[in-house]
């Protein structure tokens, strides 16, 4: 029997937003979802659909297009009794990760956390750990444990009340996700800045490798490579720091930190000082005599001249022949070649052109033989060279 | 806030991080004579994404404005080496010596002749009317406009591609992204460069920002573009006094799923078979694991019947299979049910439930064990 699923010829990409997600793949008559099994009642209802894999065309991300229906995780367990060899491999990777975080004593949150095994992991290895956790039956088992456990899901907006966070964990949950974006936001608000992450996800590259079909399961709605795992983290403001296979192979793990936005303060400040700066450095030259020369009509010069007074400075120099005797924007100040160097009386020069300060300063030294005074951008007006050397 | 959106993410609101008062409109034309007039300055405000930190211009220029664009950088030593280095680096670190390599926004040819030098078939694509000709003069094939999602370039599939200080100036940066990796083959490799945000901060360079520079690439937002754009990145890095952010990119083989359709075949085959074969001779066989890989691989053998399937886990015990209906019985089943082949399709745990088998239930039959493929004892 075949559940023949229209899936669209395309559909959006839950990565990168594109509408260039394409079946690729299909598994016929599979089970709606393989980690709750049917009660008797339940049996006649049921019925099998197909796993159709869709691959996405712009950026590759490889995907279900749905999941189980909404509130299946509510009473969810998958709880395989764990056997010493993962137990172990658990222990150590929280061990690692506490240490190279320094999180011993801080506090950290597992999203997803299960019956509270690894929450578990993290307090041995000395981090304030708790979890969050929609399914009921699992939050018990952690409470039992002693574990402090929330309830529900971290939805857009929810602070809880132990937040800022300095970490977080979320193993085997993002494979789960159907809204990328709001579930690593619902974390994000809950971080404080600078805060570290482990996300780990299984490995859909061993899968390839290994030809796993049986992995394709339809609570898993993404299939991470290493790409794909940072664009989705990325995409959400986090640096990932590295991301490694993990658990022999079995799983990929992203080890991440909340970034710091760039701070524009100081470059906003520039741009009253860098203009008075300017003006300072020409009056300043004029008064020791001699005329005033800017070097410099590329994009950056002519930005750097747009705020400042100029109506001391004699020539604007620029080696572009294609933009000799034309005019500056807003400035208005007339292009000559540098060669005017040769025969006017200019007494300093101020370098506006960041990149090629270094050439300018030789070409202005070894072309031109100048003398005078020189001045270039390094974090304001930076006078290099006083006049008067010759 | 501004109600622009997030070129790279999607995302609104963005913040207004830096204001303008005074800045030119056009900063590669400069102005003749009588254009003075009617010249003034604008405002222009920078903004950047709060959700995945990219830093954005609103576009202040006409359509045309690249038509008759001229930025050259030929009559700078130190910029001449510097390309000539980069571009013998990149042909000889990829072996693209006698190998296509298309630029894209490739100006007045120059860096053409610097790729060209090194070994490389070169050619290349520019909107500017002005530079075009100068690369053509110089002997370069170079085709006109953009390149965009749909574009199919002249000579495509390319070995490799290089775009330099040009993203920085793209409105939209996945239909390019997505353009050049469409005309590239699987393999190709690429070398991407733009001004320096880190430099730019790093420097109070409110000047770095001007309307010709709608774009404005970290390290992490130009790896993101192109990760974003399914290209693999090789490698981020400063450069030439870090006034550049370069990237050094890879258009990766495409996920095959070849593999797993023929494991689905074999081993599906090999499972049916199996039990077809012992039922057909009067023999019972049971299947251990009713966790999740066990019923995937059940349902893609379409394996619906068998004489028993059971499972330690006390949750799933009494339960039925979803698609196939078996009911879950715990292992103590197995003992008197006159089984004689038991499946074992729970791969991590088969150490654990082979000991069981043979101490715990007394079982002595043929177990056959569901990994890679099937193997029968």
């Amino acid at each position: 029997m075949r559940s023949d699923v229209e899936i669209p010829a395309t559909t959006a990409c839950r990565l990168c937003g594109s509408a260039t997600a394409e079946p690729a793949f299909r598994m016929y008559d599979m089970p709606r979802w393989n980690h709750r099994l049917l009660r008797a009642d339940e049996v006649a209802a049921d019925h099998g659909v197909d796993l159709v894999l869709l691959t996405c065309r712009a950026c590759g991300f490889v995907m279900l297009s749905s999941g189980p229906d909404e509130g299946y995780y509510d009473d969810y367990v998958n709880a395989p009794s764990l056997s010493p060899q993962m137990r172990a491999a658990q222990e150590q990777q929280a061990a690692a990760f506490v240490q190279r975080f320094g999180l011993s004593g801080k506090r950290v949150l597992e999203v997803g956390c299960g019956d509270g095994s690894y929450v578990d992991c993290l307090r041995r290895a000395g981090a304030d750990a708790m979890g969050i956790e929609p399914s009921e039956s699992q939050r018990e088992i952690a409470q039992t444990l002693g574990l402090r456990v929330e309830g529900g899901y971290l939805s857009e907006g929810r602070v809880l009340a132990q937040a800022p966070f300095d970490a977080f964990v979320t193993r085997q949950v993002f494979e789960h996700v159907t809204d990328l974006a709001g579930f690593l936001r619902g974390i994000r608000v809950n971080l404080a800045p600078g805060a570290v992450g482990l996300v780990e996800v299984p490995n859909f590259d061993r899968l390839l490798r290994d030809g796993r079909f049986f992995d394709f399961i339809p609570e898993h709605v993404n299939y991470f490579t290493p790409r794909t795992l940072r664009v989705a983290l990325e995409l959400q403001g986090f640096d990932v720091i590295e991301t490694a296979p993990a658990i022999d192979g079995e799983a990929l793990c992203a080890l991440v930190s909340l970034a710091s936005p760039a701070d524009f303060a100081p470059a906003s400040r520039a741009c009253d000082t860098l203009a008075r700066e300017i003006e300072a450095f020409v009056a300043e030259s004029k008064e020791l005599g001699g005329k005033v020369a800017v070097w410099g009509a590329g994009g950056k010069g002519l930005s750097i001249l747009s705020g400042a007074d100029l109506r001391g400075v004699d020539y604007l120099l620029d080696a572009d022949p294609h933009k000799l005797d034309r005019f500056t924007p807003v400035s208005h100040l007339r292009v000559s070649h540098p060669d005017v160097l040769r025969n006017a009386e200019v007494s300093a020069v101020l370098i506006t052109a960041p990149a090629y300060q270094r050439e300018i300063r030789g070409v202005l030294e070894s072309t031109y033989e100048f003398r005078g005074r020189i001045a270039l951008l390094d974090h304001g007006v930076r006078v290099v060279q006083e006049g008067g050397a010759s | 806030m501004s109600d622009l959106a997030c070129r790279l993410c999607g995302d609104r609101p963005l913040l207004e991080v830096l204001s303008l008062t005074n800045a030119p409109r056009n900063v590669q034309r400069l102005l003749q004579a009588h254009e003075r007039d009617s010249d003034g300055a604008i405002s222009l405000t920078v903004c950047q994404c709060g959700r995945c930190g990219f830093v954005q211009l609103p576009p202040v220029l006409d359509d045309e404005y690249y038509d008759d664009y001229m930025m050259v950088a030929t009559h700078s030593a130190q910029m001449q080496s510097f390309q000539a280095d980069q571009a013998r680096d990149f042909v000889t670190r990829f072996g693209l010596t006698g190998k296509s390599v298309v630029e894209i926004g490739c100006g007045d040819g120059n860096y053409l002749g610097h790729l060209a030098d090194a070994g490389a078939v070169v050619s290349g694509i520019e909107p500017s009317r002005v530079t075009r000709e100068l690369a053509v003069n110089k002997g370069h094939g170079v085709e006109a406009g953009y390149v965009t999602a749909t574009r199919r370039l002249q000579g495509a599939p390319f070995d490799g591609f290089v775009t330099r200080q040009v993203m920085e100036h793209v409105p939209d940066i996945h239909d390019v992204l997505t353009g050049i990796r469409r005309n590239l083959k699987a393999g190709a490799v690429g070398l991407v460069e733009v001004p320096s945000l880190e430099k730019a901060i790093a420097d109070r360079r409110f000047y770095d920002f001007f309307s010709d520079h709608v774009n404005y690439f970290s390290l992490a937002t130009l790896r993101m573009a192109l990760e974003m754009n399914g290209f693999e990145v090789l490698e981020v890095r400063q450069d030439m006094f870090d006034e550049y952010n370069t990237a050094i990119v890879r258009n990766p083989q495409e996920v095959s799923l070849e593999g797993i359709q023929r494991a689905i075949d074999t081993l599906g085959r090999d499972f049916a078979r199996f039990i077809g074969e012992y039922r057909a001779h009067g023999k019972k066989v049971a299947v251990w694991g009713a966790g999740g890989k066990g019923l995937s691989v059940l349902a893609s053998a379409r394996i619906h019947d068998v004489d028993l399937l059971v499972d330690s886990d006390c949750n799933k015990q009494g339960r039925y299979t979803p698609v196939s209906h078996l009911k879950v019985e715990a292992p103590s089943a197995l003992v008197g049910a006159g089984i004689d082949a038991v499946i074992i399709t729970a791969m991590a745990y088969v150490h654990e439930i082979r000991r069981a088998l043979s101490d715990d239930y007394g079982f002595h039959g043929v177990v056959a064990t569901l990994g890679e493929e099937l193997v029968i004892d």
